[in-house]
């Protein structure tokens, strides 16, 4: 599946890029490809963002686990706070 | 031991007292919101409407204002709530606080109305009366520009001397927003409260109490919430987070998901629009977004307006909720109340059943709505009025977001039932904060304790209500109090496995709080990891309070003003929510997308000691000391 991958937040800092598009049929597979295009600590920084799809958090779909579809949007997003 | 002391202030005689707190009072009710709650019962009658002479404004601090404790320069406004008719409480940063504390009172006691329009000048242990014909008719920007630059200053806008309902008054570029303070202040014809004074606050121990605001300090920096993610993106940085868990509400409510809301986030507004960051005396968080609008740094909007004039009016027009944000701040207005009330109008015109010239999406003409607003022009003064001033109006009770009368907070209950749960108990209405602001437990922080399970969330709300309240009674920002949030958590982040099972078990812990909240006593230590506030407290005032007196003071604090709004005859009934979050399922498909508000309210009662009416006890009175 061709996914469109967006970066927000301390994630761009390693990729240097805002968003790309790569082949991806698991939200696993795009945590793999950041490991391997971008190291270990891009992954942890990655694993430790809001990730969703087509703007629904994986949290309310199937975690890591979660298929995507061709033209998906997978977006990073840090974690924030305040009120 | 110093106690406090307040100028009782008549604006109808021009006269003013020098009033006393006693040693009772102080070691029991502390200050801040707090303190104010039982001044305000003691010294007010029922049933006085809230804008006439007799109404009563508190404006107060606690002890840590004005001292080197972290986020400390909040100050309170107390009074009766210009929407609901029951309690009020409005805090705000800027100088005012600290100022006032200087110049040699720690609160002010204001009632009666002034013949002409008039301002407070305070230094020197003094209280003068000024005229303010001058100002009157400027906005909140150009009135404090004409006021001596060194004095912290209160001030009103355009909306404020016309009374809409929900009016704000400003300090600095900090307002004092909910529940109509603005309001009070016009319909007692005081546009403006400047004070000046150079008094250092008396500290305890000050050596211990040095070394440990250097530890707090260290403590917020090194943590992620207050160290990271507040100064880089301040709560805008929400927006993103709370669409993605269906939160953010979308469609005036209808909905909690906006396909365009990236536009108004966070993120966008640090990558697009930030010029820097800033912060509130004696604040190391830094969470203010300076902005540039039209060509002008301004003040950044918060979450709650980057919501609620973003998705929930179908906007992705993040330069109109700038200036919108600005404008509201400059005519002093709530942008909460103001934007939900267009919200609602905008459904109204939807629905075809009364047109204000609002239209969901469309953002060409809200500069000169809100305008008119201000000034209650035309048919715009029914606007003027709130969400459900209008809705008794013009029908449509069922999708007016408000509880109580005050406007709801940007956060989707249905999917953050104890925020919903939390709105329908909050003393002064629709708020998040003093509602427990379960939210950022639920569905928009790194914690997700399932959403949409009642399961403890009576529990959690009643102690977080007291905790908020405790750190408000003590003039520090909320914000400071978000490091209770294990830094591991966000080192985690909130799809590891470990996070998604605290964040299941959770709801089965209910029992545990509860036990916890019987016997606070148990927590009779002081750590930077729970409410570093109580040691801070301790330090200033060399009081005894650990954390579990702390949160006993929110207890009785919270406990103060439930007795406030129920001598203002509001009973379980108003304990609600509008029928569209609790009968209209977000999603069709999911019956547990509407709050279960029916199974969460009995347990919060019983949580509280309350009877089944929502009433507190007289037990439970009695060991808050409050009877």
């Amino acid at each position: 599946m061709n996914v469109t991958v967006k970066y927000r937040g301390e994630l761009k800092d390693f990729t240097k890029l805002s968003e790309e598009t790569l082949s991806a049929a698991t939200i696993s597979d795009v945590l793999n490809h950041i490991k391997i295009t971008y190291g270990k600590d891009a992954l942890k920084t990655a694993k430790r963002m809001v990730i969703a799809v087509n703007g629904k958090s994986i949290l309310l779909l199937k975690n890591e686990k979660t298929t995507l579809s061709d033209r998906d949007i997978v977006t990073f997003l840090p974690i924030c706070g305040g009120g | 031991m110093k106690l406090p002391v307040y100028a009782k202030v008549d604006l109808t005689s021009k006269a003013w007292e020098t009033f006393h707190i006693s040693e009772e009072y102080f070691k029991k009710y502390i200050g801040g919101k707090c303190l104010a709650a039982r001044l305000l019962l003691d010294l007010t009658e029922k049933g006085i409407d809230p804008l006439s002479p007799e109404a009563t404004v508190i404006i107060n601090t606690s002890p840590l204002n004005g001292t080197a404790s972290p986020s400390s320069s909040r100050f309170n406004m107390t009074f009766k709530n210009v929407l609901t008719g029951g309690i009020a409480s409005s805090n705000s940063g800027g100088q005012f606080g600290v100022m006032m504390k200087r110049a040699g009172f720690d609160g002010l006691i204001i009632t009666g109305k002034a013949e002409k329009p008039t301002m407070l000048e305070i230094v020197d242990g003094t209280v003068t009366f000024k005229s303010a014909e001058d100002l009157w008719g400027m906005d909140t920007e150009e009135t404090q520009q004409k006021l001596p630059k060194a004095y912290g200053k209160i001030v009103i806008g355009t909306a404020g001397e016309n009374l809409v309902r929900y009016a704000s008054a400003a300090s600095g570029e900090r307002m004092s927003g909910r529940c109509g303070t603005g309001a009070v202040f016009g319909s007692k014809n005081l546009k403006a409260i400047i004070a000046f004074g150079k008094t250092q606050p008396e500290v305890a121990h000050p050596e211990k109490f040095k070394k440990f605001v250097k530890k707090w300090i260290t403590f917020i920096k090194n943590h992620p919430m207050t160290g990271d993610s507040l100064p880089k993106y301040g709560s805008a940085g929400i927006v993103n987070k709370a669409n993605a868990s269906y939160a953010l509400p979308t469609h005036n409510f209808k909905y909690g998901h906006f396909e365009k809301a990236d536009a108004t986030s966070g993120e966008t507004l640090a990558e697009t629009r930030l010029v820097k960051n800033n912060g509130c005396v004696s604040c190391p968080i830094r969470c203010e977004r300076r902005v540039m609008m039209e060509g002008k740094e301004v003040k950044g909007p918060e979450y709650e307006t980057l919501g609620l004039l973003g998705a929930n009016i179908d906007s992705d027009d993040l330069d109109m909720v700038l200036k919108i944000n600005y404008m509201a701040d400059d005519l002093g207005m709530d942008t909460i109340s103001l934007a939900s009330t267009i919200a609602f109008a905008m459904e109204l015109k939807e629905r075809g059943i009364a047109d204000f010239g609002v239209e969901f999406g469309k953002t060409d003409n809200l500069p000169e709505i809100v305008t008119k607003i201000a000034h209650r022009e035309g048919i715009y003064s029914d606007l003027a009025n709130g969400t459900k001033w209008l809705s008794e109006k013009y029908s449509g009770a069922g999708f007016a977001m408000h509880v109580k009368g005050l406007e709801i907070a940007s956060y989707e209950p249905r999917r953050s039932v104890g925020m919903g749960l939390g709105y329908a108990t909050s003393n002064r209405g629709g708020c998040h904060l003093n509602g427990g602001y379960l939210a950022l437990l639920e569905s928009v922080g790194v914690l997700s304790i399932d959403p949409q399970n009642p399961g403890a969330k009576a529990q959690l709300s009643v102690f977080m209500q007291d905790a908020l309240e405790a750190v408000s009674s003590s003039g520090s920002c909320l914000f400071s109090a978000q490091t209770f949030v294990p830094a591991i958590l966000f080192k985690m982040g909130p799809n590891h496995p470990v996070t998604r099972f605290i964040g299941k078990v959770a709801v089965h812990v209910g029992g545990v709080v509860n036990l916890l909240l019987k016997a606070t006593n148990l927590i009779c230590f002081n750590s930077l990891f729970l409410l570093p506030h109580a040691e801070s407290l301790h330090l200033v005032t060399g009081l005894k309070m650990k954390t579990g007196d702390f949160i006993d003071l929110g207890e009785r604090s919270f406990n103060l003003e439930r007795m406030y709004n129920i001598r203002e005859g509001l009973t379980t009934k108003d304990d609600t929510l509008p029928e569209r979050l609790l009968r209209t399922r977000q999603d069709t498909n999911d019956t547990s997308t509407v709050v279960p508000l029916d199974k969460m309210l009995p347990v919060y009662y019983k949580t509280r000691g309350w009877d089944e009416k929502g009433v507190p006890t007289e037990k439970k009175l009695k060991k808050l000391g409050i009877i």
